[in-house]
């Protein structure tokens, strides 16, 4: 087996990277300047750009010209293990959570919802469009599916008051488990216009159904999020943590 | 009028499936070793390799063996782990078998998974990468291993088998996994390993699993996220208010 030595530059990331593991280094944090860290590692300019042009790509530090290279840390990270409501996941984070009801009626299923919900093609579904603000900043857009015939009094609630999790909850919905999809999607006008962002920019796109213990669907959702300071974790440790 | 009673046996395939798998269980066959060929086996049962062919996917079926085309017939590893590949978020894959050969190299573990996997930053790693995919790639795996913890990796055949049977053949049983999920830009040779377009990003999957003792091995996988979508199953284990 041969022996390889990692790159001058990927040293220099991967030193980069230990460092920011530390919690001594926040989020914002400016790294040293590139005179000293040129000192520091004894590389050559191009070899620290090469480094920092890499960490950038993966989203762990941005540039600003003329000032310098800063941390990216703290990124709004949401476990998708525990069918957690955004509510409660904002509540314990310590994050402000606004709703703002951009869309709700009644639809009638297509084929994808039906699918999805297992219901009929044409049956009526309460759809929900919902955008979602994290700390005043528009995180993600949210478009809920419900069977009608199953909740048929949720037409009438106040989404931007009320969680729907726990309207639906207060209607004798068991959330048990559920499964999600995750891809990447660009945005479209209405919504890079809603994100203040450059039409076309990806973002991720996920796609989900929660079921109860008998496993019927209760609700169908797909959402987008920016991609540029969220991510995703999955921890099976905390499945025992209660 | 006498009526003859035909014995019905069971079909070949089924009674040689038998007997190929008492051999894989009491280990004359054991875990990893290939098995003879489609041909050498029908001659010495005298059957048709058709025959032998439906025993092995059968075995296969049950989890008893790997079949890679062109290759060969591996007895399958145990399995004790709880925790799987497919835990968390799982990216679907392509079921053809290849007759990929990946090469590993070995590195020092440096500062940074010395860190992450809890070792010293002179221990060595072997580290591999590999293009998943059979016409179109889908994924490019990157695998952070100490070689402590598999001393003779190359022997137990990582093209062939899933790492976490590696390791539960090795006494290391995976209990947790820890993931992260995110966006990422594609450096250039990512870009062309997965032939991306100029700007194409990609789901970055970091996952670090662990031993009771702590972190074992630590991957990344760089995923084409145009046409494939990452899947996780969870479910509810707290009572929400």
């Amino acid at each position: 087996m041969k022996f390889v030595e990692p790159m001058a530059w990927q040293k220099v990331k991967e030193q980069l990277m230990a460092d920011m593991l530390s919690d001594d280094v926040k989020d914002g944090d400016r790294l040293d300047s590139e005179r000293k860290m040129m000192r520091r590692f004894g590389v050559t300019r191009d070899t620290l750009r090469r480094a920092f042009v890499e960490l950038r790509r993966e989203g762990l530090i941005y540039s600003v010209p003329a000032s310098g290279h800063f941390v990216v840390k703290n990124k709004n990270i949401r476990n998708l293990r525990d069918l957690q409501s955004l509510t409660d996941w904002a509540k314990e984070q310590r994050i402000v959570l606004e709703t703002e009801v951009l869309k709700q009626r009644v639809i009638e299923a297509d084929n994808e919802i039906a699918k999805r919900l297992r219901l009929d093609l044409g049956s009526p579904v309460f759809y929900l469009q919902r955008l979602r603000m994290l700390d005043g900043k528009l995180s993600l857009i949210e478009n809920s599916h419900i069977s009608l015939s199953r909740f048929p009094g949720i037409g009438s609630i106040d989404f931007e008051s009320k969680s729907l999790y726990q309207s639906m909850e207060e209607m004798g919905a068991l959330f048990s488990h559920g499964e999600e999809e995750i891809s990447v999607t660009h945005l479209n006008r209405e919504e890079a216009g809603l994100f203040d962002l450059p039409f076309g920019s990806p973002a991720f796109f996920l796609r989900s159904v929660v079921y109860d213990a008998d496993d019927i669907p209760l609700e169908y959702l797909y959402s987008v999020h920016p991609y540029k300071y969220q991510s995703f974790r999955y921890d099976s440790a905390e499945e025992n943590r209660e | 009028m006498t009526v003859r009673r035909k014995t019905v046996n069971k079909p070949f395939y089924l009674q040689l499936k038998e007997v190929l798998q008492e051999m894989i269980e009491d280990g004359t066959f054991s875990p990893g070793k290939e098995l003879p060929s489609e041909h050498q086996i029908a001659e010495r049962y005298g059957v048709h390799p058709h025959t032998t062919r439906a025993a092995l996917k059968l075995l296969e079926k049950d989890g008893f063996l790997q079949i890679v085309p062109r290759r060969g017939a591996f007895v399958s590893l145990r399995n004790y782990s709880e925790i799987s590949e497919d835990q968390g978020f799982t990216i679907p894959k392509d079921k053809r078998k290849k007759r990929r050969r990946t090469k590993i190299v070995l590195r020092e573990a440096g500062p940074y998974y010395a860190k992450i996997l809890r070792i010293d930053p002179r221990d060595e790693l072997y580290y591999f990468k590999r293009i998943e995919g059979m016409k179109e790639p889908l994924y490019l795996e990157e695998v952070f291993l100490p070689v402590k913890k598999v001393p003779r990796l190359s022997e137990m055949n990582p093209d062939i088998f899933p790492l976490y049977e590696i390791l539960a053949q090795n006494d290391i049983l995976i209990e947790r996994t820890s993931q992260r999920l995110k966006i990422s830009d594609a450096s250039k040779s990512v870009r062309k390993k997965l032939k991306l377009l100029d700007g194409e990003v990609v789901l970055l999957l970091e996952r670090a699993d662990f031993d009771r003792e702590g972190p074992v091995v630590f991957m990344r996988y760089y995923v084409r996220s145009e046409d494939l979508a990452i899947e996780v199953k969870f479910k509810r284990n707290r009572i929400n208010k």
